[in-house]
This record gives C-alpha cells, structure tokens and sequence, in this order.
C-alpha cells in the first residue's frame, strides 16, 4: 500500500463516518507551493459528538489508531495517531482548536482532486497563516522554507489584506512582511 | 554575492519555476510518493548495511531509523 493509498483510506474513512477534516500540514503546502517529502499526513477534523472508534474500525487492520488522545504541551493540540506499520507511514488526526482563526480556517476549506476524488484542504492563505504561527512558536526550518515557497508560488494569487489581518491577530505581521521579501527574492528572474 | 550563493539562489528559482507548471492536484500528491521512494532506498540502504538480516530485522531497522528521524522533527 503506498503512503497516497494509506490517505485516501483514512479520508474514505472519515467520511463514511461523516467527520467533517481537512488534509493540512506538508500535504496542503506543497499543493500550493514547492513539494517535498513527508513522512506523515496531517488532518484536522471535526468529530463532534461522533466517536473516533468508528474511524479505527473503517480504516482497516493494517492501519492502527491508537484511541487515546494526546496533548501535546509545546503546540497546544490534542491528535490520534494512527501508523500504517507494514510502511511506517503514519497519520495525524488533529482536533480542531477552537479559536476564531482555526474555525475560519475550517470554514474556507476547498476541495481538490486527489487521486480518483475531492478532498478538502486548507486555502493557501490560511496554510501560510497557521504555519507562520507554528513557526513563531517551535521555529522549524522547514515550516518558514514550506510557506517561503508557497508565498512565491502563488504570488499576486494571494490575499494579503486576509493574511495581514490575521497576522496582526497572531502577532506575525513582521515575519510575514519578512516572508514576502525573500519571496520576493526568489521569483524566477524573467517574472519578477 | 559569491558563486555558491548565486548557484543555490539560481536552484531555488528553478524549483520556484517548476512548481509553477504544476497543478495543486498533480503537487497533492508528490509527498506520498516521495515518501515511498525515500522508504524504498532506506530499506536498500539497510539490505547493504546488513546483509545477513531478513525481512523482519529489515523492517525492524527501517522502523527505528524512521521513529529517530521523527524524533528529530519533534517540537521541542
């Protein structure tokens, strides 16, 4: 099984059991911007009052989902990990924080053809919106290379009167405005 | 700017280019299959570190070289 196969797996999975998710993390960036490897996929997802056993049950016995929930302090997020162990390909299925940003981040979800079927991933604004955020927080190299790249990949595509307005929430601004520079730089010569 | 700089800005603009010319349906789908390529070459990578091992001690290597390089990206 690949790793592509193993995503739309849990998105089959996801659906059937009717949780509203998004892909997010390196997948949606390298939909929008330069791609690289990855070595687990990221989801957020919306369970409500629907139990996330029925996902373990759906996605199949060679994928396992571990049922209990984890904290973890440095990010503020609580994820299930499920791992496909034949690859070690592994899944992240994060709640949805609740605050206002991540909540309109949810709602302007788009779909995209993966594969054979639509899914839902973040627009490229709120992918460089929340992995700015990230990286003011854990300060991960390739956080800043993967919205670099998204910045100069989709250029004058953006909305930047959107992605200012919630980086004066954040208190990103100033590294976005940074970001846009050496975006800036890298524009290939005969286009910038 | 000095040679190395101006290569590695040249590379960037490249790959800046590239990307470009693909739709976000054909990139959606570079990170798995990147991920497969990687995994296989790991593995072969293994297979030539030890020659004597089978495929369980193979994948039991792989398993651990892919929790250390995780471990790594952690958030600390």
């Amino acid at each position: 099984m690949t790793a592509n196969q193993i995503v739309l797996q849990v998105i089959r999975a996801l659906e059937t059991a009717d949780i509203p998710y998004m892909l997010v993390g390196s997948y949606s960036s390298n939909a929008f911007g330069v791609p690289r490897s990855t070595q687990d996929a990221d989801f957020i997802i919306e369970p409500g009052d629907r139990s996330i056993s029925a996902v373990a049950a759906l996605i199949g016995p060679d994928i396992k989902l571990d049922p209990q929930l984890i904290f973890e302090s440095v990010t503020l997020t609580s994820r299930y990990i499920a791992t496909h162990e034949p690859s070690g390909f592994r899944i992240e299925l994060f709640l949805r924080p609740d605050d206002e940003f991540q909540r309109s981040r949810f709602s302007r979800r788009v779909q995209k053809l993966f594969e054979d079927r639509l899914i839902w991933i973040p627009t490229a604004e709120d992918v460089i919106v929340q992995k700015l955020r990230w990286f003011a927080r854990i300060k991960r190299s390739k956080d800043w290379d993967d919205i670099r790249h998204v910045a100069a990949v989709q250029q004058s595509r953006l909305d930047l009167p959107y992605i200012r307005h919630w980086c004066d929430q954040h208190g990103t601004r100033e590294l976005f405005e940074k970001l846009l520079k050496e975006a800036e730089e890298i524009q290939p010569e005969q286009e910038s | 700017m000095d040679d190395i700089a101006a290569l590695a800005l040249s590379i960037e603009r490249d790959r800046i280019r590239r990307a470009r010319m693909r739709t976000a349906e054909q990139k959606l789908l570079d990170g798995g299959e990147l991920f497969d390529d990687v995994r296989e070459r790991m593995i072969w990578g293994i297979k030539s570190d030890f020659p004597g091992f089978d495929e369980e001690q193979i994948l039991k290597e792989f398993r651990r070289r892919l929790a250390l390089s995780r471990r790594l990206e952690r958030p600390r």
